[in-house]
């Protein structure tokens, strides 16, 4: 029973003070057990003596003092911080995708029925992953911070704090609403996961000879593969933008810096999307036609454009400028408040 | 009013911890044996836990307060802790200290 107690002990500590510690308490324990032996049996007496050294657990950390942590208090505040905001996002992103998954198969199947009920079971199952998700998030999160801990990384410099350099209350105008970034981060992982899983739906709806309702796409699936990684990438770039804007609450020197970075990095990505491939569906309009038995000569004109042919170019350029304005604006937003209102160090 | 008698519980107990390491010191101007040291403090009227001085001894020792040396002598062989010429120091500062702060805590208290 005393080696079993011992090994208890010793296996929570680090391996080169195993030995040592063992021998000290193995010695303790006899001394403890000579002392109290009269009249009771050695068993009993061991086990008095152990109760009374307690738990094995308990007596480890306190030979572990201070490092029975797995994240210190220094961290812990931004750990929360970070875990909740990560979670949030995790979790609403599944869960849209479990919605989007159950309104998207609704009309795609042949039968009402048969279409709720397929819808249900994918939304489910993309919701019985949502468990699996959170986890994963909770884990890496955790993870990151724990090399952290273990490695004391400084998150800032930490100079010894004096009056004079207390955190600026930011400027009324430089606060970003917490509500924008959130909105910014959900609305950028929505879009994307509709454009990952379900490009084949962003188009029309029209039934077809039979009556089905079947979805013309007025993207080029075939080359999807190739381009998504761009977008993937674009998108991403934005929210990590609205991320960090959240996590840091105002206009500063970091967020007009991340904020470059990001735009930058997305309008390449979407410059290369829109240039470099095909994404718009050129067969759009002919798809369409065959279904619909409709011809699209004069009635619609921008469809009719579409069959030109022209359309894939004009329709690449028409949304890369308008994408790239969008970014750019929001860039500019961001810088315009930095440097207008983000430093204004000095103001009581 | 069990849960008057949880606080005072408490409070008494972090009131001691602080005083733990100050009477550790104060009894190892020679090396003496931790499961000794234990009895010793106990007729003295200060009760350590087992469990809390023999983890406390090795982090003084860690802090190069105490040294320890391996006794095998005996039956047993047993670690023996004592205080070294740092930890000399460590305690007569703590001394210090200890003796201005019972004296200014028996001040305020005299006074209610």
């Amino acid at each position: 029973m005393i080696e079993r107690y011992l090994y208890d002990v010793v296996r929570r500590l680090p391996e080169n003070q195993r030995k040592d510690i063992e021998e000290e308490l193995r010695t303790l324990i006899e001394d403890m057990l000579e002392e109290r032996q009269e009249g009771k049996s050695r068993e009993e007496s061991i086990k008095e003596v152990l109760t009374e050294l307690g738990d094995p657990a308990k007596l480890a950390m306190k030979y572990r003092g201070e490092e029975a942590h797995l994240i210190g208090g220094e961290y812990y505040p931004l750990y929360c911080q970070i875990l909740k905001l990560v979670l949030i996002c995790v979790g609403v992103g599944v869960a849209i995708s479990a919605v989007v998954h159950l309104v998207v198969q609704l009309p795609m199947q042949s039968g009402v029925v048969d279409g709720v009920v397929d819808g249900f079971v994918d939304g489910f199952l993309s919701l019985a992953s949502l468990p699996g998700a959170l986890l994963e998030a909770f884990g890496f999160v955790t993870l990151v911070f724990f090399i952290m801990e273990r490695n004391q990384v400084k998150l800032q410099k930490r100079e010894p704090w004096s009056l004079d350099n207390l955190t600026q209350i930011p400027h009324k105008k430089a606060v970003i609403p917490k509500s924008d970034s959130i909105v910014g981060v959900l609305v950028g992982v929505f879009i994307m996961v509709i454009f990952i899983c379900l490009p084949e739906c962003i188009g029309a709806w029209c039934k077809n000879a039979d009556g089905e309702l079947v979805a013309v796409s007025i993207f080029n699936l075939s080359i999807w593969s190739k381009a998504l990684p761009f977008f993937i990438v674009s998108m991403s770039a934005g929210i990590v933008d609205d991320f960090v804007k959240l996590i840091i609450g105002c206009y500063n020197k970091t967020v007009m810096y991340v904020s470059i970075a990001c735009s930058l990095i997305s309008l390449a990505a979407m410059i290369i999307l829109f240039k470099g491939y095909e994404i718009f569906n050129v067969n759009f309009v002919e798809e369409l036609s065959s279904i619909t038995g409709e011809t699209f000569s004069e009635k619609y004109d921008i469809l009719t454009y579409w069959k030109t042919g022209i359309a894939g170019v004009a329709l690449s350029n028409f949304f890369l400028v308008l994408i790239g304005a969008m970014i750019l604006i929001d860039l500019a937003v961001t810088v315009y408040r930095t440097l207008r209102y983000g430093q204004r160090g000095n103001e009581k | 009013m069990g849960e008057i008698n949880e606080i005072l519980q408490a409070l008494t107990q972090e009131l001691r911890r602080g005083t733990i390491v100050l009477s550790v010191l104060s009894q190892l101007d020679n090396s003496a044996y931790g499961y000794t040291l234990v009895k010793n403090m106990e007729e003295k009227g200060v009760r350590v836990d087992t469990n809390t001085l023999y983890p406390l001894l090795r982090r003084l020792e860690k802090q190069e307060i105490l040294v320890s040396e391996w006794e095998t002598d005996g039956s047993k062989p047993r670690k023996y802790y004592k205080r070294t010429a740092f930890g000399d120091a460590v305690y007569e500062s703590l001394r210090r200290q200890w003796k201005e702060m019972t004296e200014c805590m028996e001040k305020m208290l005299g006074e209610s």
